[in-house]
């Protein structure tokens, strides 16, 4: 009797959550490859490479890969689109410095 | 108190909508009303009636059109607000949810500014994806410059938008 009124209720369920910081990675795992290629046509040069690629790793995290839906023929186009005029950008200025 | 809290066979007003099992119906999910509205105009009558003005919608673009009517889309943000998230390749609002607070300020650049928030938001994934298919709280991002809105429902019915409530029936 003692252990029926001392048992718990049912367990109070946990509110489902979510994170959305978590999906640039995501997304960016997915369109990397995409963006290397990008890159090099623009530039050989190993580190302004990796700098490019931070460029479009920001503008990704700027933009928000949540609102998107990558699956989507346009939505990844507009992205993609974003991306490589965002390295476009970079590189101009790293050129405009004296960088080859 | 929910429409649903009350099993009233009565409709909280004309044309409200049922869903399966006559429970009541909202856009998509049974999201809690937060407890900052609470004492607003929008607070139960005494016909024990609802007095929510925010109609059922099938989209977040459906809001957005609503709320752009009433002149109620803001870009600051105020707990209680329905958040409406714009995709810039589609030209159109994506995401709606419901803001339980505000997390925090900041600025990408000196002219892009943001705003976390946490949301209860149905039909996502746990990474704050489209179309997850859960009803889920979630830490979000988001920005007036990309487009995003907050839908400040509470002010439906007071000034210009003194219809609102008759719009929704």
């Amino acid at each position: 009797m003692r252990a029926a009124l001392t048992r718990p209720s049912r367990p109070v369920p946990e509110c489902a959550t979510g994170d959305s910081g978590s999906a640039v990675e995501l997304a960016l795992a997915a369109l990397e490859p995409a963006l290397r290629r990008a890159a090099r046509r623009l530039t050989r040069d190993a580190d302004l490479l990796d700098d490019l690629i931070q460029e479009a790793r920001i503008c990704l995290w700027e933009l928000d890969p949540t609102r998107f839906d990558l699956t989507n023929t346009s939505d990844l186009r507009y992205v993609c689109r974003a991306l490589i005029n965002r390295m476009w950008a970079g590189w101009r200025a790293e050129v405009g410095r004296g960088v080859p | 108190m929910t429409p649903n809290s009350r099993r009233s066979t009565a409709a909280p007003w004309p044309g409200y909508p049922r869903g399966a099992g006559g429970r009541w119906r909202r856009w998509g999910c049974r999201v809690p009303i937060p407890g900052a509205v609470r004492g607003g105009p929008h607070e139960q009558t005494e016909e024990n009636r609802s007095g929510w003005p925010v109609p059922q919608a099938a989209t977040a673009e459906d809001f957005a059109k609503w709320g752009k009517r009433l002149g109620l889309l803001r870009t600051d943000v105020t707990p209680g607000d329905i958040l409406l998230q714009f995709n810039p390749g589609q030209k159109a609002f994506v995401r709606a949810g419901v803001v339980v607070r505000v997390l925090a300020y900041g600025w990408w650049t000196p002219n892009r500014p943001y705003v976390d928030v946490e949301s209860i938001e149905g039909d996502a994934g746990p990474r704050g994806e489209l179309a997850g298919g859960e009803a889920l709280r979630v830490a979000r991002r988001l920005s007036p410059r990309t487009g995003d809105r907050f839908l400040r429902w509470s002010e439906a019915g007071r000034g210009e938008g003194g219809d609102a409530a008759g719009e929704a029936a």
